[in-house]
């Protein structure tokens, strides 16, 4: 068993199969698992090799052996994996206290939204793999050389829910300490340790003397054993067949040093041979080992930034429709850029984690709520409190969660303990906990305690480490329960005091019903800091609020040298000189000129202003539409050119919004009355710039746009069409090989909308393809969209 | 960095903006659009350099398996013994950006997006001139041709990448209709001719030739 001597000997992996195999004849290009039946003694003496060098680990020859990697190989995945696994079995008959790890790399393919991949699909692939790997007798997984993090979460899953083999994970990280895909070595520990892997580390991608600084961070953060397997150097040429240029003696030398900075588990990657292991092993040999793992920090992530409750955590507020007509509505309309820009505000207006609820009576929570985390996560770098009250959609977000987030909320009743600290645990998530129980909200702190006290202590021996609970005592609204204001301050005093656990408030909900409500909240924020609050779940757009907190961390020292105060109030200083600047000679602009010319600002401005007097559909046709006609005319003329056009789009857009908000606010939107266009990039292509330029045009001549996104399957498009009943389709495409896939689109279109018109364009589009791939109208840009649209519209 | 006018000509042509149309806005955002970029892009590239045999249509890269069946690159081997294949990426972050700026302000996502192309060929150039100081006297570079490219499909991309272990190198990934990402990449094969090429593009064997604007007006796209 591997866990008789993880944590309690220094263990040694094998160095490279791939470029060893490249030395004994294996192309560039051919898949190194063929020699698993092509080469088997081959194989099976580099495993030999290696532990006759002293290593307790061989690897399996299978790091692609997944099911989209092995289509050219006459074997399924099962076969390959069983037949590697045999070669390493055989090698280690003979060596009593060795080790076989199934290797595991990435699949190859990118997830959705990033690339085309579902998270499920790849878990299948992974849950394959894993699957054969325990059947064949491997002791435990390696997944190696991952630089997508959310990738590496669907193989521990994948591990975690199908097998019950130890998980050892490393991923590559370039010299910026980041992997390809953005992940920060912080973001990393969290997620993996909190999914609860065995080890973790990196491989690959750095020589051992580029690793040292990665490495040291690693152990910074990581309280489970650590693992590394450098190549042996920097390649030496550029090219495919590389060299490298740190010998067996040097490489030693460093693993030397890594073992006696703490890391547990050691191996090498490219470029290594049985020699660098040997030297290695003779090397460590003396060295005493104890494993002494770090404390754990509270601490969430997204897949690229990490958040630790060390200082004042701002969790944003405004992703939660409730009391927000406009959110309500952009819910309602699946409108996920209105959901995206308000996150990205919050995040530019300083907000460290975003909180996300999307629950509405009248819609699908659990996809909702999965589906705008998997958006956001593909946008925003914040990590993610994912909000709502019914477990099942708190399961579904966080399982596809692209790093550690907190789960709101878990409270006292015991059916809530029961049912929502397991889905922490199982994802590796943080957990608020409302100090409410089947009685309510107790009146006293002490009460409050008793019960963070209970969540904390079932947390724990559910396994859940404690710094991983937050508590939330829960304020309450001082016009109707003004005695208990104090209360709710002194029970996160006990709280911090006595239970050692980070503390959360949504710290607005004290003013409610009294007047002048920002002072109450920023009073009550200073105070809820004094007592010991480490996270406030607020508006961050809140001015009173973020200053606060900004005196606060000069106060408490956190902002040293008042540094980042004083440079807030300069570049402020600075903003205001600016815009009293610009304003000045931009008195006299009417509205439709602002929209002409495309400023923004202004033109939100004026709208305010004509608004006094005027009904929205007023303001509209009296300067919106000719402003917008005589921009289409001036594009047309090539008057103006793309940029200016989009200017004014947005420009125009401003004023919507406005006038949007108006309308929602009297409830009379349905006076507006727009044809539905459905628009989508075709299945299997993933640019999706151009139809999003039409998007932002086609929505100010009056067309309700249903935006399905990129790589769109033909049946999204026709169960779209039929849901919104929409009139006409705009289909892209960019490259030639998805023209097909345009025609097949239009084919299932025809066979279930016959009444729906069709444009299509994009890069490679001309009229010849569009006939060709039998839409009714090719339009070439996004202009002459909206010309056949609005020609449909009026036929 | 340096933003040369001829990146700030490029970027406008990408958007389809004549120079002298161009407003001291829009050049103002596209030289902050190359700075950002700069800021942000891990750029990388990746080269190698292998012999190769051409059979009938099939060119075969020698100590691979690799092996691309088309006339057009055929012909663009013509005087060629080896090649060399090169990829190259801006990375993963300026594809997040150009999608964030897509959320925010459409004409920065455009702006961004078209100085993001012209900073991805920039690279190509860079590594092309590194190419160049390799290869001996009476030897010349073929112009860089990229799968998709003419009769060259796109399905090479996945062998491509895979020789060249693009992926562990520089974190270059396929979708299933073998597009690149991040989308900012560009493969290329260069030959290695023993006489002097037409480095320019040929409008014949360009998929967008039918809807080129450019050809349109009687003019070329200067790739």
């Amino acid at each position: 068993m591997v866990y008789n001597v993880l944590e309690k000997k220094r263990l040694i992996f094998d160095g490279a199969m791939g470029t060893v195999l490249q030395n004994r004849g294996l192309k560039l290009g051919e898949l190194p698992e063929s020699y698993n039946f092509t080469h088997a003694e081959v194989v099976q003496s580099i495993h030999r090799d290696y532990l006759k060098a002293g290593a307790n680990f061989v690897t399996t020859n299978t790091f692609g052996a997944n099911r989209y990697k092995m289509q050219k190989l006459p074997y399924t995945v099962e076969e390959i994996i069983m037949q590697a696994a045999k070669l390493a079995r055989n090698a280690a008959k003979d060596f009593p206290e060795a080790y076989v790890a199934l290797d595991v790399g990435p699949s190859g393919r990118v997830l959705q939204p990033v690339g085309d991949t579902p998270f499920e699909e790849v878990y299948e692939v992974f849950k394959e793999q894993v699957v054969a790997g325990e059947k064949a007798g491997c002791d435990v997984v390696l997944f190696e050389t991952f630089t997508d993090l959310y990738e590496l979460k669907a193989a521990v899953l994948a591990a975690k829910e199908n097998t019950s083999l130890p998980i050892f994970c490393t991923m590559s990280f370039e010299e910026n300490e980041r992997t390809f895909f953005g992940t920060s070595i912080e973001a990393m520990v969290l997620t993996l340790e909190s999914l609860g892997v065995q080890a973790l580390g990196v491989n690959c991608s750095l020589g051992p003397k580029q690793l040292v600084p990665i490495v040291n961070k690693i152990l910074r953060y990581a309280s489970i054993p650590v693992m590394i397997q450098p190549n042996a150097g920097l390649p030496t040429v550029g090219g495919a067949a590389a060299t490298y240029d740190i010998t067996a003696e040097q490489f030693a030398e460093y693993m030397k040093t890594f073992a006696e900075c703490g890391i547990s588990i050691l191996g090498g990657c490219c470029g290594t041979t049985e020699e660098y292991i040997e030297k290695t092993v003779k090397k460590i040999a003396e060295l005493p080992y104890l494993f002494q793992p770090k404390e754990r920090l509270t601490g969430v992530c997204s897949h690229s930034e990490a958040v630790f409750f060390d200082d004042v955590v701002i969790i944003g507020e405004r992703l939660n429709p409730t009391g927000k007509k406009m959110l309500q509505a952009a819910l309602r309309n699946h409108d996920m850029d209105y959901i995206l820009r308000e996150a990205i505000m919050q995040q530019e207006q300083g907000a460290h984690v975003l909180d996300v609820n999307m629950g509405l009576p009248d819609i699908d929570e659990v996809e909702m709520l999965k589906h705008a985390v998997a958006e956001l996560q593909g946008i925003i770098t914040l990590p993610l409190q994912i909000d709502s009250s019914n477990p099942k959609a708190l399961e579904a977000a966080a399982r596809i969660y692209n790093g550690k987030p907190i789960l709101n909320s878990v409270n006292g009743k015991n059916e809530s303990l029961e049912t929502i600290l397991p889905i922490a645990k199982k994802y590796g998530a943080c957990v608020l906990g409302l100090t409410l129980d089947e009685k309510g909200i107790p009146n006293s702190a002490e009460e409050r305690l008793a019960i963070a006290e209970k969540i904390v202590e079932t947390a724990v021996q559910m396994g859940i480490p404690k710094q991983d609970i937050l508590i939330d005592c829960l304020v309450v609204t001082a016009s109707a329960q003004q005695d208990l204001v104090i209360e709710t301050l002194k029970a996160v005093r006990l709280v911090k005091e006595k239970l050692g656990v980070k503390t959360v408030l949504g710290v607005s909900n004290v003013s409610f019903g009294l007047p002048n409500r920002p002072v109450i909240n920023k009073t009550m924020l200073a105070m809820a800091l004094m007592q010991g609050l480490d996270a406030p779940i607020m508006n961050p757009g809140d001015a009173g609020m973020a200053e606060t907190i900004r005196a606060y961390r000069v106060l408490n020292g956190k902002d040293e040298d008042s540094k980042e105060y004083t440079t807030f109030y300069m570049d402020a200083q600075n903003s205001e000189a600016d815009k009293v600047n610009e304003a000045a000679p931009k008195e006299s602009l009417d509205l439709r000129q602002s929209i002409i010319s495309g400023l923004k600002e202004e033109t939100k401005m004026l709208t305010d202003e004509h608004l006094k007097a005027m009904a929205p559909l007023e303001i509209i046709e009296t300067y919106i539409v000719p402003a917008l006609n005589e921009v289409g005319i001036l594009y047309e003329n090539q008057k103006i050119y793309l940029p200016q056009l989009i200017k004014s789009a947005e420009a125009a857009k401003k004023s919507f919004e406005v006038l949007q908000k108006e309308l929602v606010k009297t409830n009379t939107e349905h006076t507006l009355s727009k044809t539905k266009v459905v628009l989508a990039t075709v299945y299997g292509d993933i640019h999706d710039i151009g139809k999003n330029i039409v998007k932002v045009i086609m929505e100010n001549y009056n067309f309700d746009v249903i935006d399905l996104g990129k790589d769109v399957p033909a049946e999204k498009v026709v169960e779209a069409v039929k849901s919104h009943q929409a009139k006409i389709v705009g289909l892209s495409a960019l490259m030639t090989t998805t023209v097909s896939s345009m025609k097949d689109t239009i084919a299932a279109l025809r066979a279930q909308c016959p009444d729906t018109k069709i444009i299509v364009g994009g890069a490679v589009l001309t009229k010849e393809l569009a006939a060709y791939v039998n839409a009714d109208f090719y339009a070439k840009d996004a202009m002459e969209t909206v010309k056949v649209a609005q020609n449909i519209v009026t036929c | 960095m340096n933003i040369s006018s001829l990146m700030i000509q490029d970027a406008l042509r990408y958007m389809q903006v004549p120079k002298s149309k161009a407003g001291d806005e829009t050049l103002q955002k596209i030289i902050d659009g190359f700075n950002k970029l700069y800021q942000i892009s891990t750029p990388k590239y990746i080269y190698h350099s292998f012999h190769i045999r051409k059979d009938n249509l099939v060119t075969e890269f020698e100590g691979t398996s690799f092996e691309v069946k088309s006339s057009d690159l055929t012909k663009l081997f013509e005087s060629c013994q080896r090649c060399y294949l090169l990829a190259a990426t801006l990375g993963q972050s300026v594809d997040r950006e150009i999608g964030i700026k897509q959320k925010v302000d459409m004409l920065d996502a455009v702006i961004l997006d078209a100085c993001a192309s012209v900073l991805i060929e920039k690279l190509c150039d860079e590594a092309e001139q590194k190419i160049a100081a390799e290869v001996s006297d009476g030897e010349f570079l073929t112009m860089r041709f990229s799968p998709g490219y003419g009769d060259v499909p796109l399905e090479v991309q996945q062998e491509l990448i895979e020789v060249m272990v693009a992926a562990k190198k520089i974190g270059l990934s396929l979708t299933y209709t073998n597009m690149l990402i991040p989308t900012k990449s560009i493969t290329a094969f260069i030959g290695i001719s023993s006489k002097k090429e037409n480095r320019m593009k040929n409008c014949g064997a360009c998929n967008l030739a039918a809807s080129c604007l450019y050809k349109e007006r009687g003019n070329r796209c200067g790739l």
